[in-house]
């Protein structure tokens, strides 16, 4: 800061600054209430424990219950500079006596329990699917936690909605939210489901802070979005969900994607496909064209001559040799056929030879093979001679 | 997804699309294979965009339903 001497309005205007920027909203205080005075139908106190005390003022308090010194409470509010007074205090919202205050206890003990458990921890949470055919959800048929989740969902991308009707306060509510997580598992149609209700006090939202619930949502093989009140609301089931959504409507964002956007996608995707495509074919084209410049396509007659050519010459080849062979063999023919003009029998009858055999044609060697009488055949060159024998010497 | 039981899920529609853009990008496919991831792709999209055009009603039924 400058080393100069400020005024106390801006000294007091720069400690308020600082203050606001360090955002202390909405916070839990947990104290005995001290000094308490009701005035002009505000409330001023203190909250004090063994080591401190903390300025508070709540205006225009509507408390079912009324403030007495010494009371243990919890009350939420924001940390502001009362420049006037030079003071900081708590602007109290809310103030949890008895039973809530126990509630509230009760919340930190389980929440401290779940996370010593490992419930709560990242390598749990399951992804939530970009875009899901069936949403379940979780709520009840009447709240307005239903219909901004139908209207989201409507208006982004319309997807078939199962919706698992349940009470989200009072004494049942818990084991039928709880219930109703099982049975969206065991129908199994559902991709994602929403858990969750509209804004309320902290005992309405007090169902979403049970062991039970954050069990069902933990055990949930379907990813679940857990959207509980609003923004500044965090339950049991939020820690444990698989995501927070601040707000219903916010979770049916986060369920569904928005339907332009999808359609812009698929559209660049169809683009991308056929332009890669039309290009591989545009390249198969030009490879073909590459071929087609080859000596094959552009002179094929060339090369068909050649091979005729090739074919002419074996046949005059096969033509030559089959001649050949022929000629060869009519050789072979003749000195076949002289060798057996040489050998012939019948020839001998040329040169005044002939050939006597028996009736039956059978040739005879000696006198022992006739019988006086006998006719025999007797062969000459130009016929035959029938004898009979007279007699044998 | 009311019957229909062999169709994929959109989101896997939309995953393989990716995919094959991928593929082809690589660009190490024959022009046989080519083809014929262009064709699947081109009933993927035709699926997908059914899909969306379909949306509308169910959830105008349901909605009936719900009052």
């Amino acid at each position: 800061m400058l080393k100069r001497i400020y005024k106390v309005k801006e000294i007091t205007a720069y400690i308020k600054k600082l203050i606001d920027e360090a955002n202390i909203n909405d916070v839990w205080v947990e104290g005995e209430i001290s000094n308490f005075r009701e005035a002009i139908g505000h409330y001023f106190f203190y909250l004090k424990d063994e080591e401190a005390v903390l300025r508070c003022v709540m205006f225009s308090p509507s408390l079912s219950y009324p403030i007495k010194n010494g009371m243990k409470v919890i009350a939420k509010g924001d940390i502001r500079v009362y420049e006037k007074k030079g003071i900081y205090q708590m602007y109290v919202k809310e103030i949890k006596i008895g039973g809530v205050g126990n509630l509230f206890l009760k919340f930190v003990e389980i929440k401290e329990k779940l996370k010593k458990e490992g419930l709560f921890e990242s390598i749990h949470k399951k992804s939530i699917p970009k875009m899901p055919s069936i949403v379940g959800v979780v709520t009840s048929p009447n709240g307005a936690a239903i219909r901004d989740i139908m209207n989201v969902i409507k208006r982004r991308f319309p997807v078939h909605i199962l919706l698992a009707p349940v009470r989200v306060q009072g004494e049942e509510a818990s084991r039928e939210i709880a219930e109703a997580i099982k049975r969206l598992n065991e129908d199994g149609r559902a991709d994602v489901i929403i858990v969750g209700r509209g804004g309320g006090s902290w005992e309405d939202l007090w169902p979403f802070n049970t062991e039970e619930v954050a069990r069902a949502i933990f055990s949930s093989r379907i990813p679940v979005i857990s959207a509980v009140g609003h923004e500044t609301d965090f339950t049991i089931a939020d820690f444990v969900a698989d995501m927070r959504a601040p707000t219903p409507s916010a979770a049916a964002e986060m369920a569904v994607p928005d339907k332009k956007e999808v359609e812009k996608n698929l559209k660049s995707y169809i683009l991308r496909i056929s332009g890669l495509t039309e290009a591989k074919i545009k390249m198969a084209k030009e490879k073909m064209e590459g071929i087609g410049r080859r000596k094959a396509f552009l002179y094929p007659y060339e090369i068909i001559m050649d091979k005729m050519e090739r074919c002419e010459r074996a046949k005059e080849e096969m033509k030559r040799m089959a001649k050949e062979y022929a000629s060869k063999l009519k050789h072979r023919m003749e000195i076949i056929e002289e060798k057996l003009n040489l050998n012939d029998p019948y020839k001998i009858l040329e040169k005044g030879y002939s050939i006597a055999m028996l009736e039956n044609g059978e040739i005879f060697k000696s006198i022992e093979d006739v019988e006086v009488g006998d006719e025999l055949r007797v062969i000459v060159k130009d016929g035959e001679v029938k004898c009979r024998v007279k007699e044998k010497k | 997804m009311q019957g229909e039981g062999e169709e994929i899920k959109f989101e896997d529609a939309l995953k393989k699309l990716e995919e094959i853009v991928n593929e082809l990008e690589v660009g190490n496919l024959g022009l046989e294979e080519t083809i014929k991831k262009f064709e699947e792709g081109m009933r993927l999209f035709k699926m997908c965009k059914k899909k969306i055009e379909e949306a509308e009603l169910k959830i105008e039924k349901l909605m009936e339903e719900l009052k």
